[in-house]
């Protein structure tokens, strides 16, 4: 018997206006996993994101969270029942600084009596942010930036981490240590969800992944698998052509 | 000599209405900083608070003053209900519209004045409008001193409560990137009605502080709308002490005008003043886009 | 060859067409059923509809500015102010014959507004603060005709009265009735003219995005002293014709700020920016005011319910329809247009089989009209930028030849933008000139440095989000086409060519593009400016995968055809996949000049770049 996923989507249908972005798209996350979603730019990847934290509604399908049907919901109740996004492009506050950034993140009530304790384990996982803690976040380099975004979302004391490209724009180094983070934390029993474009990358640490083309989910299985379907990777990344030597997996210890 | 008295006596006075000015903007700069709104309705709370006080000493017989006690709840009601019955099914909607929104409640407000007081324009005289404090020759009123103080007062208590707690924290969240607010579990609306409340109750105090020398009449709240305006555009948004610095700057500019010539010219002056400062400074002279 | 099907004039719907058609049926009826009035014989009605004409006149003519370029004018009480005392003066002293001074008064406000438009764009006030300065203009006027007893100081002029058409004026009031309908007639066709124009699309691309537009070569200083000045010398004509009908010019009538609150207002309410709305928001705001005058209070009060409602009104259409009430009417329309079996439904997202023959162009044989020779095209001389006290770029060289893409590497901040945005002309340099065929192009303007031949995308991409995908390319495409069927079928090419053609197709609006469709609009829209060289600032980034092979492509089949293209570019692999040359740079120098293979081995190309690794890694931002 499979116990309930902590969140699942089923036959989700979601528009832009007069514009159908996903199309019946159905997904689940169960506790202590680690799940990808993959596509093509515009493949409806952060749409699915989006639906599942409230920033856009699904017009027909459901989502829920252990259980409970969640569509209603604004995002900030969402965010209160242990669901949160790291958006894409971190939009952090540009004139808090770090540790304001991350408090501010402490607002929902599961979160408030343990401020000081999140701080502690997003300083923990990323000392850098110790030292620049003063410092006004649109300052700081990409890379910290990502990391700011990050323990931001921890600071509410997720169930659930949504992660919107969180390699995008860092270099090696940086999404390495991102990586290396990701993989700590789900290792410490935190569910992940996340989008990622490199097949690669995602692969190495990911548990599941689902592929999502033209706003429909077309595969989906594990990781493992899906390296080995040489004609899936082949339909949905162009691996012949564009696997070079500039696009390396991270390497996670 | 006498002239020398003239441009003092005016500094003066304009100093201490100019700080009063300043927390008369201060809601309007909250206001644009987190809503982005341009809200031409913000001097109509102003008018509120001014006939708010002279009801009070009209039909109470009390001093002017302890019309603070009434605006307080009063102005954080009204702010609420208009942010949630105007401001919140008009959120994200383009600017255009927003400033729409604003120039619709100053036009209500105005009208709303003008058939529940009438069009006359009166003034408040108490002891303390016609006390002069003195040092040598130079000299305001009272009233004024009063105004002048308790204005910064009030702008170090906001100032207090948006820099250094967590309710403050969460408004400059908000007013940086809603959205991203909201993913972090702020709850938006009531953040932003919160601070907007406060900016109308600020902008009422803002209006009994001035009653008692100062005439009110329906049309004064667009006209403090736009000094509201003039302050922000030259302070910039999110700064407390461009905030300071521009008021004095109107206060100054309005009295020295007001020795020298007539009064349709204050406003012109201020105008034409501001347009220049805008082609030097286009941001204002201290601020950046956000509190 | 263009597909047929895919022509966007052969679709049965096209929402926005059909929007203005029935606006201009609302407004065409209206006109029609307006001459019944002179002959209802009653003088109430007579006098009430000829109000209501000037206003509606009033708010089509501010609506060109106000509406379709986005110029917040509070100021246009300034103009017609301007175009009353012209007139009024002209016959009071001069005893000039009112219809010349009418002509004369036009021609001062248009004068006039032109002034105005050329002082806020030479000091670039936008927004709410040309709002503000106009609004100066408004104030400042009456003010000092107050001061001067030549134009009738705080008395005002009194003009004689006379029964006579060639002194405009008549005892008869439907003279003025056909006065204000005749000129209603010639402000609509003057709307529709624009609406339907290329400047009007020029117009709402300018307010959508004043850099991009101007970076596809559309004058946007130049269209808003146009709009501006015909706004104005429209609004100063009602100037004159209201002054001979009051024969009066007053500072408190002719100059009435008011007025044009109302103006801003019933405009709004009828819908901003659109053909029929200012014409539709004259006649429902004297609608209202009929009904609350039917209520028994007292005549200030009456007044001041009445303004109260109108208050009430603005805000309930600013909340519920913010394109008024004609945003309300497409908005049902709409409603109607997508229920079940009406219309088709479009996706909003990319399927990767879309990737799959995106050239298909190179042998049905497009080309851009270009021909190979073999002097050097752009030419970069010594150009140097500083920002304050940080030196951006120093003392820079290159040059490009047609047919050759050049890519400049280097980390961030190390000069790579600027060059580009100097070259397009929206940075002046401080030292070092830029020269294009032999021309110079440092220190133009963008929509000039377009115009000559060079063409610029953005980092972050601009799209017009209020326009369709089709009509962002038509912005570009419509300068330089003799027609619209010319215009279309050039835009549709380009479309094609980038693969944003047939999905998601000519009429998704440009809001609705995934980032990668996003830049792929924009090199639809670059090359539609028939640009012989191209400024393109890091179309990979962003990019997934699968999205690179066809956009790699795309490059080098432009540089087939002839374009020189300037490349910024941070993936390694695209450098090696399409570069001819690469130019290093490090803290705006030029470190390193030459091909791939030279420049990305070369020591300090690597330290500065590279990280120091020896070894070719994806490029990081040099901050750790």
């Amino acid at each position: 018997m499979r116990s309930e996923p902590i969140v699942s989507a089923t036959n989700v249908d979601v528009f832009y206006g007069s514009l159908q972005a996903l199309w019946n798209v159905s997904f689940f996350v169960d506790d202590g996993e680690m799940v990808c979603l993959l596509g093509v730019n515009g493949s409806g990847k952060s749409t699915c994101l989006k639906a599942v934290c409230g920033l856009i509604r699904a017009r027909t399908g459901e989502i829920t969270l252990s259980g409970k049907r969640i569509n209603d919901l604004q995002t900030d109740q969402i965010v209160d029942r242990g669901l949160v996004l790291v958006p894409e492009r971190r939009r952090l506050f540009p004139y808090l600084t770090v540790k304001e950034n991350l408090l501010v993140a402490a607002t929902p009530k599961r979160a408030r009596k343990l401020e000081k304790e999140r701080l502690d384990l997003v300083y923990s996982l990323f000392p850098k942010l110790y030292e620049r803690q003063s410092q006004l976040s649109y300052s700081l380099s990409g890379g910290e930036q990502q990391m700011v975004s990050i323990g931001r979302g921890l600071m509410s004391n997720p169930i659930l981490l949504m992660l919107d490209e969180p390699f995008l724009g860092l270099s090696p180094r940086v999404r390495d240590e991102v990586s290396v983070a990701l993989t700590q934390l789900n290792q410490g029993g935190l569910a992940i969800l996340f989008i990622e474009q490199s097949l690669v990358a995602s692969a190495a640490i990911s548990h599941r992944a689902y592929i999502l083309d033209a706003g429909r989910v077309v595969w989906n299985g594990s990781s493992t698998d899906l390296m080995a379907d040489r004609a899936t990777t082949e339909a949905y990344f162009g691996f012949k052509a564009n696997v070079s030597g500039s696009e390396r997996s991270p390497t996670c210890s | 000599m006498l002239e020398l008295k003239i441009i003092s006596q005016a500094l003066a006075v304009g100093v201490f209405i100019g700080l009063t000015y300043a927390l008369v903007t201060l809601g309007f700069s909250l206001t644009f900083g987190i809503m982005r709104v341009i809200n031409f309705a913000h001097g109509a709370f102003v008018m509120g608070g001014m006939y708010l006080a002279l009801k009070t000493f009209q039909d109470l017989g009390m001093s002017p003053y302890f019309a603070v006690i009434f605006a307080i709840p009063i102005a954080s009601a009204v702010g609420g209900a208009v942010y949630r019955l105007v401001f919140v099914p008009a959120s994200g909607r383009p600017l255009e519209t927003q400033f729409i929104l604003g120039l619709g409640l100053a036009i209500f407000f105005e009208n709303a004045a003008l058939y529940l007081f009438g069009a006359d324009i009166v003034a408040v005289n108490i002891d303390l409008s016609t006390h002069r404090v003195a040092v040598a020759d130079v000299g305001i009123s009272a009233a004024q001193l009063i105004a002048g103080c308790a204005s910064v007062f009030m702008i170090a208590v906001v100032a207090f409560v948006i820099y250094r707690t967590a309710f403050g924290r969460q408004v400059r969240a908000v007013a940086q990137d809603p959205q991203a607010a909201q993913m972090c579990g702020i709850k938006v609306h009531r953040v932003n009605m919160a601070a907007f409340a406060l900016g109308v109750t600020t902008a009422a105090i803002g209006g009994v502080l001035l009653i008692p020398f100062t005439a009110v009449s329906p049309p004064i709240g667009l006209a403090f709308s736009l000094k509201a305006f003039i302050v922000l555009v030259v302070a910039g948004v999110g700064t407390v002490p461009g905030l300071l610095v521009a008021g004095l700057f109107l206060g100054i500019t309005e009295s020295l005008t007001a020795a020298y010539l007539p009064s349709a010219w204050a406003q012109v002056f201020e105008l034409v003043a501001v347009v220049l400062l805008l082609i030097v400074r286009p941001q204002g002279l201290f601020g950046r886009e956000t509190w | 060859m263009i597909d047929k099907s895919q022509a966007p004039n052969s679709r049965a719907k096209w929402p926005g067409y059909l929007a203005r058609k029935w606006q201009i049926g609302v407004a065409i009826f209206a006109l029609v059923a307006l001459p019944v009035v002179p002959y209802v014989n009653d003088p109430y009605w007579v006098t009430l509809i000829s109000a209501t004409l000037m206003a509606a006149y009033l708010n089509i003519v501010w609506n060109w500015a106000g509406g379709f370029a986005g110029l917040l004018s509070l100021g246009h009480a300034a103009f017609f102010g301007i175009g009353g005392y012209t007139a009024a003066v002209l016959l009071h002293q001069y005893d000039v014959n009112p219809w010349l001074g009418m002509v004369a008064g036009a021609t001062v406000a248009t004068v006039s507004g032109a002034a105005v438009a050329l002082a806020a764009f030479r000091f670039k006030v936008r927004g709410f603060y040309f709002a503000l300065l106009t609004f100066t203009a408004a104030l400042v006027l009456p003010a000092m005709v107050k001061t001067s007893s030549f134009l009738g100081a705080t008395e005002g002029i009194f003009l004689p009265l006379k029964d006579d058409v060639t002194q405009l004026q008549m005892f008869d009031r439907r003279f003025f009735f056909w006065t204000y309908y005749i000129m209603i007639l010639v402000a609509l066709v003057v709307t529709v003219a624009i609406d339907r124009s290329s400047l009007g699309r020029q117009l709402r691309a300018v307010k959508g995005d004043e850099d991009a537009a101007e970076s596809l070569g559309v004058p946007a200083a130049r269209l808003r002293v146009i709009i501006m000045s015909l706004s104005a010398g429209f609004t100063g004509l009602a100037g004159t014709v209201y002054t001979f009908q009051t024969l009066l010019a007053h500072t408190e009538t002719t100059f009435d700020t008011g007025r044009f609150f109302l103006v801003i207002i019933s405009t709004m309410i009828g819908g901003l920016g659109t053909v029929a709305g200012p014409l539709i928001g004259a006649f429902f705001l004297t609608g209202v005011r009929e009904l609350i005058d039917k209520v028994p209070v007292s005549s200030q009060k009456a007044a001041a319910v009445s303004m109260m409602v109108y208050g009430l009104l603005l805000i309930g259409v600013g909340i519920m329809f913010p394109r008024g009430i004609v945003g309300m009417v497409e908005g049902v329309g709409g409603f109607i247009g997508s229920l079940p079996g009406r219309g088709r439904k479009h996706t909003a997202t990319v399927s990767a089989a879309q990737y799959r023959s995106p050239i298909v162009a190179e042998s049905a044989g497009i080309g851009f009209g270009r021909t190979k020779d073999d002097t050097p095209e752009l030419v970069v001389t010594g150009l140097t930028k500083r920002f304050g006290g940080l030196l951006a770029v120093d003392d820079v060289s290159f040059k490009l030849y047609k047919g050759e893409i050049v890519v400049l590497i280097g980390p961030n901040g190390a000069g790579k933008s600027t060059i580009l945005e100097i070259c397009s002309g929206f940075l002046k340099p401080d030292a070092g000139v830029v020269t294009f065929k032999g021309k110079k192009i440092s220190g133009q303007p963008p929509h000039k440095v377009n115009r000559m031949g060079i063409g610029r995308t953005f980092q972050k991409t601009r799209p017009f989000e209020n326009l369709t995908i089709l009509e962002n390319v038509l912005v570009a495409a419509g300068l330089r086409s003799a027609n619209t069927t010319e215009a279309t079928a050039k835009a549709m090419e380009c479309l094609r060519l980038v693969g944003l053609v047939p999905q998601p197709g000519p009429e998704a609006l440009g809001s609705y593009l995934s980032t990668g469709q996003r830049k792929r609009l924009e090199i639809a829209r670059v090359l539609a400016t028939d640009a012989g060289i191209l400024l393109v600032d890091e179309p990979f980034g962003g990019l997934d995968e699968r999205s690179q092979g066809p956009l790699i492509d795309l490059l080098r089949y432009l540089r087939h055809t002839g374009c020189g293209i300037v490349l910024v570019e941070h993936k390694l692999s695209v450098v090696e996949a399409v570069a001819d040359r690469v130019i290093a740079l490090d803290s705006g120098r030029v470190i390193q000049e030459g091909t791939p293979q030279e420049v990305l081995q070369n020591r300090e190309v690597i330290e500065a770049y590279l990280g120091g690794a020896g070894e070719l890694v994806k490029p990081a931002p040099n901050r750790h």
